[in-house]
């Protein structure tokens, strides 16, 4: 890898503590741009907490500490995202994140792809907005199942249709950086195939980095393996 | 089996039980204001001045006096409370909302004749001297210290509403780059709409029957107020004012047709908002 050039997200002794219990121990590493990097370990070990760190969102919980440093290249400069004045609604839609549990908001499946759009005010052209929505829908391999009820309530759809929703959700906000969060981990074995497909597709341009607990998932879908035991990520 | 086949009648019987009490003042109240309904002076009664000396029974200054301390009350209540149950539940830093939320709830138990105290020794000299108008007892102190009033009970139910959205859908539009205020527009208030209108109603029901702050500090003037600086008096006011009249009175009649439109009111207001939380929860 050329560090130079390759090198997406680079944390440089990330420590991370939860009061005075300490999760991630002085971690050294970095992922590679337009790479699926998978992040496996045992339950409780910090996993979440570590993609929370790549776009802050752990802060809105509150009680935890950090130290070291973050960096991610966006926009082509590598900005060190707890230093840096990097605001903080930008990072979050350069840094997009799909949950564990799909979380679609009480509203239409319309609405909420063309949701990120609104957060930016760039909602005023319908033809824009609705050709959008149809790339992001389309993307996902959702389209077909949906075009004719996108005004129908999202939470109507099922497990993998809900989650493939808010991957296409996230991908409205351009991400440069998508953070996945054991997303198959809710869905049969069907749905997480299309996931997956879905992921593999998406390197071409987002850099993926995933936590996992299915290791012939990890297998089939990663190009980079890192273990996260005891707060120190290993590369595999 | 059996115990839950109980349970469910008790259940049911301690329903029937409210909805029956609640239809039973409704007569009770129409039976006994009966007389002066059934002669023809309802429209008197509801549009006149209050007069007893020339047989004159109106109790529009009355209803007009509540509705504008009422409206006052809740004009001020609702926004202040909002503001503050945002503060406590989302904004601010956890150990301060926790501290603030205890002080709500204390406030709920402080018995309104302190807060009338307080109006009467701090507001209505305040009021007065501010406006140079009156003895300072007017639709203004009582509006704002029915605010004061009812704002904890609101609060409460404010932060009761905003805290049962569920913190996946908060996650959700974080993670997609929502500012605080965007979560709180978007994803916190059209979620949490029906507790907020029931914490309203709630507050609402509060301000047009308390009968102490009114009593207090309106200044009880029978006149039909055309400021609010200027004195009034309430139906609640009136009625503990009257109570003691003689039984037979056309005053004392009068009691049950402010206790009736009291109810009505209290109603509507509840159906409207039950109105406009029927409406299916979707964010704008």
């Amino acid at each position: 890898m050329n560090p130079n050039t390759d090198c997406k997200i680079r944390l440089t002794d990330l420590s991370f503590y939860y009061g005075p219990r300490r999760i991630l121990d002085r971690i050294n590493a970095s992922f590679s741009e337009h790479a699926l990097t998978t992040i496996i370990g045992p339950s409780g070990q910090g996993k979440s907490t570590l993609l929370t760190i790549l776009n802050r969102l752990w802060e809105e919980i509150g009680g935890g500490r950090i130290q070291g440093k973050v960096e991610i290249r966006l926009d082509g400069h590598m900005v060190d995202i707890y230093r840096d004045l990097h605001p903080l609604d930008r990072l979050r839609r350069k840094v997009g994140m799909v949950f564990q549990e799909p979380n679609p908001l009480p509203m239409s499946i319309y609405k909420n792809v063309a949701f990120p759009l609104k957060l930016i005010g760039a909602t005023k052209d319908w033809h824009a907005v609705e050709a959008k929505v149809q790339s992001a829908l389309s993307q996902t391999f959702l389209w077909n199942e949906v075009k004719d009820r996108l005004h129908h309530d999202a939470r109507t759809l099922s497990g993998g249709q809900q989650q493939r929703l808010c991957i296409a959700r996230a991908l409205m906000a351009q991400p440069e950086v998508l953070l996945l969060d054991e997303p198959t981990a809710s869905l049969d074995a069907r749905a997480a195939e299309v996931i997956e497909e879905l992921l593999t597709r998406l390197k071409s341009t987002c850099t993926l980095i995933m936590v996992s607990h299915y290791l012939e998932q990890v297998r089939r879908v990663a190009d980079q393996v890192m273990e996260l035991t005891h707060g120190r990520l290993n590369h595999q | 089996m059996r115990s839950e086949r109980c349970m469910q009648s008790a259940l049911a019987a301690a329903a029937w039980i409210s909805a029956a009490a609640a239809v039973l003042i409704f007569l009770f109240m129409a039976v006994l204001g009966w007389p002066l309904l059934g002669n023809g002076d309802l429209m008197q009664v509801l549009c006149g001045p209050w007069s007893p000396m020339h047989h004159q029974y109106g109790i529009r200054p009355m209803i007009l006096g509540t509705l504008c301390i009422a409206s006052l009350a809740l004009a001020l209540a609702v926004p202040v409370s909002l503001g503050c149950a945002v503060f406590i539940q989302v904004t601010a830093p956890k150990g301060l909302g926790r501290a603030l939320h205890h002080l709500v709830r204390l406030m709920t138990g402080i018995p309104t004749v302190v807060y009338g105290f307080v109006g009467i020794f701090l507001l209505v000299p305040l009021v007065r001297n501010l406006s140079g108008h009156g003895a300072g007892l007017s639709i203004l102190s009582a509006g704002l210290m029915l605010s004061l009033l009812i704002a904890p009970t609101m609060i409460l139910f404010f932060v009761q509403g905003l805290a049962a959205v569920p913190q996946s859908h908060r996650q959700a539009a974080c993670a997609l780059g929502a500012t605080p205020v965007q979560q709180l527009i978007y994803v916190l208030l059209p979620q949490a709409r029906r507790t907020l209108l029931a914490g309203v109603v709630l507050g609402l029901g509060r301000a047009m029957g308390d009968t102490l702050i009114a009593l207090m500090l309106a200044g009880n003037s029978v006149a039909t107020p055309q400021s609010i600086l200027d004195p009034t008096r309430t139906l609640t006011a009136h009625i503990a004012l009257i109570i003691a009249a003689d039984f037979e009175s056309p005053e004392f009649r009068t009691l049950f047709i402010c206790a009736l439109i009291l109810y009505l009111m209290t109603t509507l207001a509840v159906a409207v908002m039950r109105r406009l939380a029927a409406k299916p929860v979707e964010i704008p």
